[in-house]
């Protein structure tokens, strides 16, 4: 794995402006600040994030912000847009969220590199005010995965009320956004 | 919004009597993608109130169950009188994408699962 200079300049500035607040994410941050991005501050931020994603769990938002970017060298992830989320009567599901969890309960690599290790990895993808997602959340691809994976998916509103039944879906590596307007839901009911 | 269907309908109670200001609580079967296509969720319920003629008036706008994937969803559907009285209890309809507005009245009305 070889980070660049320019990248790793990058994601340093990216993770301080992302306001840390979880103390793991303040020692990132302290420690890229403390010296100029370098090889050794590279394997140390990769040390750092490895023991985050290892169990996988990508749950506070602090996390996937910090995540995405490092794993976005790695592995193809995926823009999630659209959805259109709405109740029988058309109101939007608004500013609700979605929770998205990996199926597989094994290991999950790309191909030749291992990505991410864990029985639980958790996305949450949140909605805006007319039931799409919020620009700039990204999954990884389920075709770009080894073993190939699929998610299951269930909509809260944004009180928490469980809106929706858990549905299994696919991301496919589209290399741009993906539509989840586009899923067609399973059968189980409510 | 891009529901696809409107309806409408009139309630009475056992003794012929409009079901003054009473209400339906309505839930979609399952999830479904309607044609938009937008993602229609089911774990909501909602209450449909009936004016003082026991009359949906305006008519509801809604997802017919005709336009939604997968196919064969259909709604669970409990009338109340207005003081909370269970009038009609669980039941099942299909909506159909037409006529537009549809009568409730004329659907079949089973007992749900």
């Amino acid at each position: 794995m070889t980070l660049q200079a320019q990248a790793d300049q990058d994601l340093a500035f990216q993770v301080v402006s992302n306001s840390p607040t979880a103390k793991a994410d303040q020692d990132l941050a302290f420690q890229i600040v403390a010296e100029r991005p370098a090889a050794k501050a590279d394997q140390d931020l990769i040390v750092l994030v490895a023991q985050r994603l290892v169990p996988a769990t990508i749950f506070a938002q602090a996390d996937q912000d910090l995540c995405f970017p490092v794993v976005q060298r790695i592995v193809a992830l995926v823009e999630l847009v659209g959805g259109g989320y709405q109740d029988l009567l058309g109101h939007p599901l608004a500013n609700g969220y979605l929770m998205m969890n990996i199926s597989n309960p094994s290991e999950v690599y790309t191909v030749g590199h291992e990505v991410v290790e864990g029985n639980d990895l958790h996305f949450k993808i949140n909605l805006d005010s007319n039931g799409n997602c919020v620009l700039g959340q990204y999954v990884f691809s389920t075709s770009s995965l080894t073993p190939t994976c699929t998610y299951t998916v269930q909509a809260f509103a944004a009180d928490g009320t469980t809106a929706g039944v858990s549905q299994t879906v696919t991301v496919p590596n589209t290399q741009v956004s993906y539509n989840i307007s586009n899923w067609v839901p399973t059968w189980p009911a409510f | 919004m891009a529901t696809d269907q409107t309806i409408t309908g009139t309630f009475v109670d056992p003794q012929g009597n409009p079901l003054a200001n009473g209400y339906l609580v309505m839930r979609l079967s399952h999830d479904g993608q309607s044609g938009t296509p937008n993602q229609v969720v089911s774990g909501l319920t909602q209450r449909i109130t009936l004016n003082s003629s026991g009359q949906i008036n305006p008519a509801v706008a809604i997802y017919s169950n005709t336009g939604l994937l997968p196919a064969n969803t259909f709604y669970r559907v409990t009338v109340y009188a207005a003081d909370g009285t269970e009038v009609v209890p669980l039941s099942q309809i299909t909506i159909p994408n037409t006529p537009t507005p549809v009568d409730l009245a004329t659907l079949t009305w089973g007992p749900s699962n």
